[in-house]
């Protein structure tokens, strides 16, 4: 967090709204690529979603703490309440009709490229959807925010060897996953294979 | 089946050392099951990399400005109705206690009239007693008491009105 930033958050503790609105287009969208991934890739749960998420932390400002980083508040405040989300509505995946064309690119790329794109996005969904909330938010923190164990505990309210075992039970669930769709007559071959040692 | 440590091993993020892994080598050439649990969080892990989320849709800032007013309009209105809703309730209150009042008085207009004199003649008794009470004290405190005293109870009265600016009413904004 620089100065500006700093300054941005001690002017929005003490009211300034045009501070806080500033915050919001400086955050958006790490806040908003969190809520996207928690929430299937739906486009329009992820855009509520973010949009909660700064009420919230409009609402709660007074309470943070300066010392703490801000973006790593406001990810907490984010993937708490995706979780509570995907606990109270127990989210299905949602159908492949749903999701295409919900796809925003980055930049403006052509038709191939768009659906390269279309199609990597529809298999991570797919392959997070497996997870449970806790353990997609740490994936998400650690493969698309790069955040260190530390700060994955610090953002979900867990301990470093909470975080370490949900993330390995993650990958080795995503490996199945991807196994049991991928090459399910190979699996069955596993089945029926001797022990290693 | 066991094939600890070398699932862990697999799915680790952190480099390993140089014995493990060429143990971790020499294993995956004889067991199908760890090369394909390899092989398939190779292509997931592949697959995060190739798939950024993507960005919000442009005025996402715009639109929580207008969803912050939205809030505020519907937490003053619950606000107002709550009052009005508490105001209403006490009047609806007053009105029951005293048509049931009226009701008794309607009863038995005697019985009634003894109890509201022999109430008033209670009420007019304590209030006398506490007047007289109230006068002995003076003479005993000296006057910087009872400007203390005064003192005290205008703090605690900004202390009532400002903890229901803080509590109760809706935060101002500046524009």
């Amino acid at each position: 967090m620089n100065d500006a930033e700093a300054i941005l958050i001690a002017q929005a503790q003490r009211g300034d709204d045009q501070a806080f609105t500033e915050l919001v287009e400086l955050y958006q969208t790490p806040v908003y690529r969190l809520c996207y991934r928690m929430l299937g890739g739906n486009i329009h749960d992820a855009e509520d979603a973010a949009q909660e998420t700064f009420l919230r932390a409009y609402k709660s400002l007074h309470r943070y703490d300066a010392k703490r980083s801000f973006i790593t508040w406001l990810l907490s405040i984010a993937a708490h309440h995706c979780i509570d989300l995907l606990r109270r509505r127990r989210m299905k995946l949602i159908s492949l009709e749903t999701f295409t064309g919900q796809i925003l690119p980055d930049s403006n790329p052509g038709p191939e490229v768009q659906a390269f794109q279309s199609e990597r996005q529809r298999e991570v969904q797919a392959l997070l959807e497996h997870l449970s909330p806790t353990d997609r938010a740490a994936v998400v923190l650690f493969y698309w925010y790069d955040y260190s164990y530390e700060e994955i505990a610090a953002t979900l309210s867990l301990t470093v060897s909470a975080v370490k075992s949900r993330l390995h039970r993650a990958r080795r669930q995503l490996a199945q996953v991807w196994r049991e769709t991928r090459h399910p007559v190979s699996m069955e071959a596993q089945h029926h294979e001797s022990p290693a040692f | 089946m066991n094939h600890q440590p070398f699932e862990t091993w697999l799915l680790a993020d952190e480099p390993l050392a140089a014995d493990e892994r060429r143990s971790l080598q020499q294993h995956l050439q004889t067991c199908t099951a760890c090369r394909s649990l390899q092989n398939a969080w190779g292509e997931v892990a592949h697959r995060f990399r190739q798939a950024p989320a993507p960005p919000p849709r442009p005025g996402f800032a715009a639109r929580w400005q207008k969803r912050l007013e939205a809030r505020r309009l519907r937490m003053e209105r619950r606000q107002a109705l709550l009052f009005l809703a508490v105001n209403l309730g006490g009047m609806a209150a007053i009105v029951f206690l005293s048509l049931a009042l009226l009701l008794a008085a309607f009863d038995s207009p005697l019985a009634w009239l003894i109890a509201v004199s022999t109430r008033l003649s209670v009420a007019l008794t304590v209030f006398g007693t506490l007047g007289e009470l109230a006068r002995i004290l003076a003479s005993f405190l000296p006057p910087a008491w009872w400007w203390g005293a005064l003192q005290a109870g205008v703090l605690l009265l900004a202390l009532w009105v400002c903890s229901v600016q803080k509590f109760l009413l809706p935060r101002r904004v500046s524009s």
